[in-house]
């Protein structure tokens, strides 16, 4: 441990390690979220991640989005510009009560994850037809 | 400088507050890091997609991160010396417009509407051999490099 500590102690010194530490770092997807009447959507920007790379769960209240994508291949060419970030990301969302995890559905298509979560039966609005007597 | 033992979940939480402080110019000089946002070239359309650009001996590589947007919306055009990328993104395009109606916004992050970049080529490409293709959201452009710029292996004769 005292090795691995030195070696951290030792990062974000110098202009090259904070490269490193910027490339290393967890980046947040941008995200869109609205509500419709009978469900909740979450959008978000994942381009160049793969389904393979991308895990999503549900726990005690929180849906979480784990993913990845590859970065460049540093041993065979040179950056000219980067703009870019590669490497992990995590965004954690609540959902609450009125909403039916058990149905949550995920869609990845041209980069862009959606996810839906349907809200509970008895919240959705309910249309009440006015009787006339 | 304190030793400070490597955290994950400490990287998470710092890169949540770094991103938040985006929004807040006022925290700008806490974060050294945001000093990034110099060199994206924002102002050049609505908006500006992120653009990584490689180069090998033989040629540039290029990635430019368009989630959601369709090939037909994307117009590459290249010169010996300059990669011009123009394209649109539509609110929505990825959804079903019907679904459109009747929704109201929580949170918006993601950006919409035109965009242009200009990347200048630091040596001349051969424009006939470009090639671009789209996976995931992201564009992929090859740009070889024009054949006598490429570095020669010189053989040094022994006499």
């Amino acid at each position: 441990m005292a090795e691995k500590n030195k070696e951290v102690a030792k990062r974000g010194t110098t202009e090259v390690s904070r490269n490193e530490e910027m490339r290393e770092r967890f980046i947040r997807p941008r995200t869109t979220v609205h509500e419709l009447d009978n469900a909740v959507k979450i959008i978000m920007d994942l381009p160049g991640v793969s389904k393979e790379n991308l895990e999503i769960s549900f726990n005690r209240g929180e849906l979480t989005i784990i993913g990845r994508r590859e970065g460049w291949d540093r041993e065979k060419m040179k950056p000219v510009y980067v703009e870019r970030f590669d490497g992990g990301f995590k965004r954690v969302f609540a959902i609450d009560e009125t909403l039916d995890a058990e149905k949550i559905e995920a869609k990845l298509s041209n980069g862009v994850l959606e996810i839906t979560i349907p809200k509970i039966e008895a919240q959705q609005p309910k249309k009440i037809e006015i009787k006339t007597a | 400088m304190d030793l400070i033992r490597y955290d994950p979940i400490d990287i998470l939480d710092r890169s949540s507050e770094l991103f938040d402080a985006l929004w807040d110019i006022d925290r700008w000089f806490e974060f050294p890091e945001i000093r990034f946002l110099d060199n994206l070239g924002l102002y050049e359309g609505e908006w500006s997609p992120a653009l990584d650009m490689f180069e090998s001996d033989d040629a540039y590589f290029v990635k430019v991160d368009v989630p959601g947007i369709e090939a037909k919306n994307i117009e590459i055009n290249a010169t010996p010396d300059v990669l011009t990328i123009k394209g649109v993104r539509r609110e929505g395009e990825e959804e079903d417009k019907s679904k459109k109606k009747g929704r109201k916004y929580e949170r918006e992050e993601r950006f919409y509407g035109e965009f242009h970049r200009t990347v200048p080529l630091p040596v001349p490409i051969d424009p006939d051999h470009v090639d671009a293709k789209l996976k995931d959201g992201v564009l992929y452009i090859t740009l070889p490099k024009k054949e006598e710029l490429k570095p020669k292996k010189i053989n040094v004769n022994v006499s």
